[in-house]
């Protein structure tokens, strides 16, 4: 029972009258993950975590939590809570009563529940702010009663609706690590929605990437940056550089080549590649090497002029132009700026290793 | 607010007086020490206001309205929040004409309500005219005034702290006891003040459903025939006057109170 | 996905959850609409039957007969001449009030709109503080007492009123002045006078909700403030004075205490015959009658209005 997934997903379809906001949602979410929904505004990201929560029905498909069908259970009956974007404190509440809301469903005596309100208080680091009223508090003030109210109640699942999003970048960056570090010690499987990359990235042990009410791909961050399965992942998390062409070679070690405008180009492919299929290369811009000769052989390799740099500190970004195509590639070089062209901005290459670029279909 | 004489400043000011002078004189004239609304002044009396109270007719119609726009105010608030939830709460089809015949009391000339309600109430169901019927009537023209005023308070509140009473495991009527109905509260005392407003001073609907009892309104229509009765009349409607003046006032400033909405269209 | 290929909205009204809601909401709705429907729209059917059927002496006749409605309309070689207007009606008593109603309910909104927009435009634009001090100011007298209000102005015009006696003691008439009260001109004053505030809300939220970067960009562009105001602010408001033009027009073409109090023997409107027909003549079928082609006339010129100058178009823009 404990390995089974703590949310089982299968088929899960949502119309809002003739649109499909949601098509096909099949995957689990493991007990005690921080697990993220990471897309674009309209993907689908948050209907999903409504239909989890109970506020929405699917209209098809199954969910279960904790192995039990969810179908027709409304939100108050399930064992899941959630932390809205606008945060939905009670205006009409003060902070204690905001938090011990959850706690008066249940049947618990008024000392043990006054003392879990104190409890959550210490928690989100709201000690003496018990009496004060939801006018009087700060934007991240408000986002820890938030937290606390649904923490108290002591769900198997947390939602959290884009909660960082209304809080300034300073703020937000310290809610980040604070979040992280109370997942951990509470120990609940957190689901998380946002539309920042970075931010997923930082907090998750594994992001589900959404597009257009599809789920893209479900990996840990590692595994979305290094091993993108499709062009849109590619492009939505960090920055890529691609080249098109067809498939001209598939290696059974896993390698391919494909061969197009800007030139040929050998990498770790996509399984299931035939040669003639659309293609893309995709490099990170870290891992192109800017070179004053055309490497040996001819593969990886494109001839480009720097356009513009921009040193950033502990790296720098380059933006160069295609010679063949005109395309924008960017590169980024570490500190020690041994490969930052000096002089003459035209005539370079570029150049990078088989193993570091990918072959994905176009 | 003085840097320089303003048109708009002056025309509002001169708007006003427009507005409340001729209702002033009212009150003026009531305590004039005289038996005609005439100048000039004469002196200042309470007589008019003393034998109010041996006019026992009066005093009736006036028990008549009391009671009328209590239950008048409680059942049309009682019936317009359960309406104003569901326009606002639940996406029905529908909704916007539903809506839109609700508030067609708003636009209908009193008269033809009267005269309709006259109709099928002796004609069609034969029942005999009395404070009940005004009642009946009452609650009809009220209706659409508490509808809209919950309403715009219902849409003026975020949707999700609903949701997070749900989420939190409040079923729907304990979210509407704990959440809802707090949020609501300015609404709701503001809908049960207009409702009395409206039906204590409604004059049309009343006279023409009244059976053998006054409500004051009416009694007050009968009384302004006769000149000689005038300043008891002034005293009455200067009292009505009053009365009505400090319900508004207080309606408003409940419904100001509590989560502004944000809403220009909330007044 | 095999379901993918369904129309959605077949799959939607299929979904118990939204049908349980939609039952739900309609459960909450219903008492209220009961109501309206047993309370407005049944006695206005009610109303309309009545109108075919005929009084005969203390006796109501109920053969269905279009009698009352010939009535209305029966012609006669001599027509009643009324302002120069000839109307070739045999009983043009209704005609003619129905057309002095109008025309009088036409000036009093007219008016109304021409004294509550600058009002509106003040409290929209001009007041900064204590904005909710003006619009309860502004609320106060619509919800007192429109008899009293209405009656207040007998005080002021009548023959002994407030003007005549004020003047007289001033020395500047020596009789009262008689032509002050009961005609039509007492009748419209009272009117807009009784309404203005109601007018004033409508315009109000309708130029507040304007954005004001949208007057910046104007006077950006080269307006000057007049112009800017033609240009942006009036059109803006247009639906919200629209709307105010008309909740006043229409309750005002049946008003009857208004002519009842101040408007005398040449100030009669329509709903004075209505009263008349339905109290004193006992006449309730010919009354019935009369509101419904009253209802009617209303409404054609209310829609005719709208259609002429593209109201639904007007409102869509706002959105």
């Amino acid at each position: 029972m404990t390995d089974a997934p703590i949310i089982a997903m299968s088929g899960l379809v949502k119309r809002f009258g003739t649109l499909t906001v949601l098509h096909d949602i099949t995957f689990d979410i493991e007990r005690g993950e921080f697990f993220s929904l990471l897309g674009p505004s309209g993907c689908g990201k948050t209907t999903l975590l409504r239909i989890l929560a109970g506020i929405e029905q699917p209209s098809e498909g199954t969910l279960l939590i904790d192995g039990q069908p969810m179908a027709g259970v409304p939100a108050n009956r399930r064992p899941t809570n959630m932390v809205f974007q606008s945060y939905a404190i009670f205006p009409h509440l003060n902070v204690e009563e905001n938090i011990g809301y959850g706690l008066r469903n249940m049947a618990l005596s008024k000392s043990e529940a006054a003392a879990r309100v104190a409890e959550a208080l210490t928690l989100v680091k709201l000690e003496g702010l018990g009496k004060r009223n939801a006018h009087q508090l700060s934007g991240g003030q408000r986002q820890r009663v938030a937290l606390a109210r649904a923490l108290v109640c002591r769900p198997k699942v947390l939602l959290l609706d884009e909660p960082l999003s209304a809080l300034d970048k300073k703020l937000r960056e310290e809610m980040q690590l604070e979040l992280r570090a109370l997942q951990r010690t509470v120990g609940i499987t957190f689901v998380f929605v946002t539309h920042d990359q970075e931010e997923a990235l930082t907090l998750s042990d594994r992001i589900a990437v959404m597009d257009k009410g599809h789920v893209l791909q479900i990996d840990s961050p590692r595994g979305l940056y290094e091993r993108p399965e499709s062009r849109t992942v590619a492009e939505f998390i960090g920055s890529m550089n691609l080249f098109s062409g067809r498939v001209t070679q598939v290696d059974p070690g896993g390698m391919a080549e494909i061969d197009g405008p800007a030139g040929r180009f050998r990498g770790i492919a996509r399984p299931g590649l035939a040669p003639g299929d659309a293609a893309v290369a995709a490099i990170r811009p870290e891992r192109i090497r800017i070179l004053r000769a055309a490497p040996a052989d001819g593969i990886n390799a494109v001839a480009a002029a720097l356009q513009a740099s921009s040193y950033l500190g502990d790296r720098s970004l380059h933006v160069l132009v295609g010679t063949a195509t005109g395309q924008q590639i960017t590169v980024q070089s570490g500190p020690a700026a041994d490969d930052t062209p000096e002089g003459g901005a035209a005539g370079l290459w570029l150049g990078w290793g088989a193993e570091a670029g990918l072959i994905l279909p176009g | 607010m003085l840097r320089r004489p303003d048109f708009l400043w002056v025309y509002a000011v001169v708007f006003i007086a427009f507005l409340y002078g001729p209702v002033l004189l009212m009150p003026l004239f009531s305590v004039n020490d005289g038996n005609f609304a005439t100048f000039p002044l004469k002196g200042f009396t309470l007589r008019h206001y003393s034998s109010m109270a041996t006019n026992t007719s009066m005093l009736l119609a006036l028990q008549n309205s009391l009671k009328i726009a209590v239950i008048v105010s409680l059942l049309s608030t009682a019936l317009a929040i359960p309406a104003a939830l569901a326009i606002t709460r639940f996406r029905l089809p529908g909704a916007a004409p539903i809506v839109s015949f609700m508030m067609l009391p708003l636009v209908i000339p009193s008269i033809v309500m009267g005269v309709a309600l006259l109709v099928i109430i002796l004609k069609f169901l034969g029942i005999q005219l009395s404070l009940w019927t005004v009642a009946a009537g009452h609650i009809l023209i009220c209706l659409p005034y508490c509808m809209s005023v919950l309403m715009s308070r219902l849409e003026g509140f975020d949707p999700s702290l609903e949701e997070a009473s749900r989420d939190l495991g409040c079923n729907a009527w304990q979210t509407f006891v704990r959440v809802t109905l707090p949020l609501a509260m300015p609404g709701v005392i503001s809908s049960l003040l207009m409702g009395f407003i409206i039906s204590f001073d409604e004059f049309v609907i009343a006279f023409f459903l009244t059976g053998t009892e006054n409500t004051l309104p009416v009694y007050l229509y009968s009384q302004l025939r006769f000149p000689n009765r005038l300043p008891g009349t002034l005293a009455l409607g200067s009292l009505i006057l009053i009365v009505s003046a400090v319900l508004v006032v207080l309606a408003e400033i409940i419904r100001k109170r509590g989560v502004p909405s944000g809403n220009p269209g909330d007044l | 996905m095999a379901f993918a290929s369904v129309p959605a909205r077949a799959g939607s009204q299929r979904d118990p959850a939204i049908l349980r809601r939609r039952m739900a909401g309609f459960g909450l709705l219903s008492p209220a609409l009961l109501l309206m429907v047993l309370m407005l729209a049944l006695p206005v059917m009610a109303l309309i039957l009545m109108s075919f059927w005929t009084q005969d002496g203390f006796e109501l006749d109920r053969t269905f007969t279009l009698e009352n409605y010939r009535q209305l309309v029966a012609t006669t070689d001599e027509p009643t001449i009324w302002f120069g207007i000839p109307f070739p009606f045999a009983y043009p008593v209704p005609a003619i009030l129905m057309l002095k109603s109008l025309a009088m309910s036409l000036v009093a909104t007219v008016a109304v709109i021409a004294v509550a927009y600058p009002m509106a435009y003040f409290m929209a634009f001009r007041i900064t503080r204590h904005k909710a001090l003006w619009i309860i100011l502004i609320t106060i007298p619509f919800w007192t007492s429109y008899l009293l209000r209405v009656f207040s102005w007998k005080i002021v015009l009548g023959f002994n009123g407030a003007i005549n006696s004020g003047l007289k003691s001033l020395g500047l008439i020596e009789e009262p002045l008689e032509f002050l009260l009961y005609n039509p001109t007492a009748v419209v004053i009272t009117l807009a006078h009784a309404w203005v505030a109601f007018a004033i809300l409508p315009i109000y939220v309708s130029l507040e909700k304007i954005d004001r970067t949208l007057l910046e960009a104007a006077s950006d562009l080269g307006d000057s403030r007049l112009k800017r105001f033609f240009r942006i602010t009036l059109p803006l408001s247009a639906p919200g004075t629209i709307a105010a033009s008309l909740l006043v027009f229409i309750p005002t073409v049946g008003d009857y205490v208004t002519p009842a109090l101040v408007g005398g023997p040449g100030g009669t409107m329509i709903g004075s015959l209505v009263q008349d027909l339905f109290l004193k003549q006992n006449n309730a079928p010919l009354g019935a009658a009369v509101s419904i082609v009253m209802m009617l006339i209303i409404a054609t010129l209310v829609s005719l209005f709208l259609w002429a100058i593209g109201y639904r178009k007007l409102r869509s823009r706002r959105a």
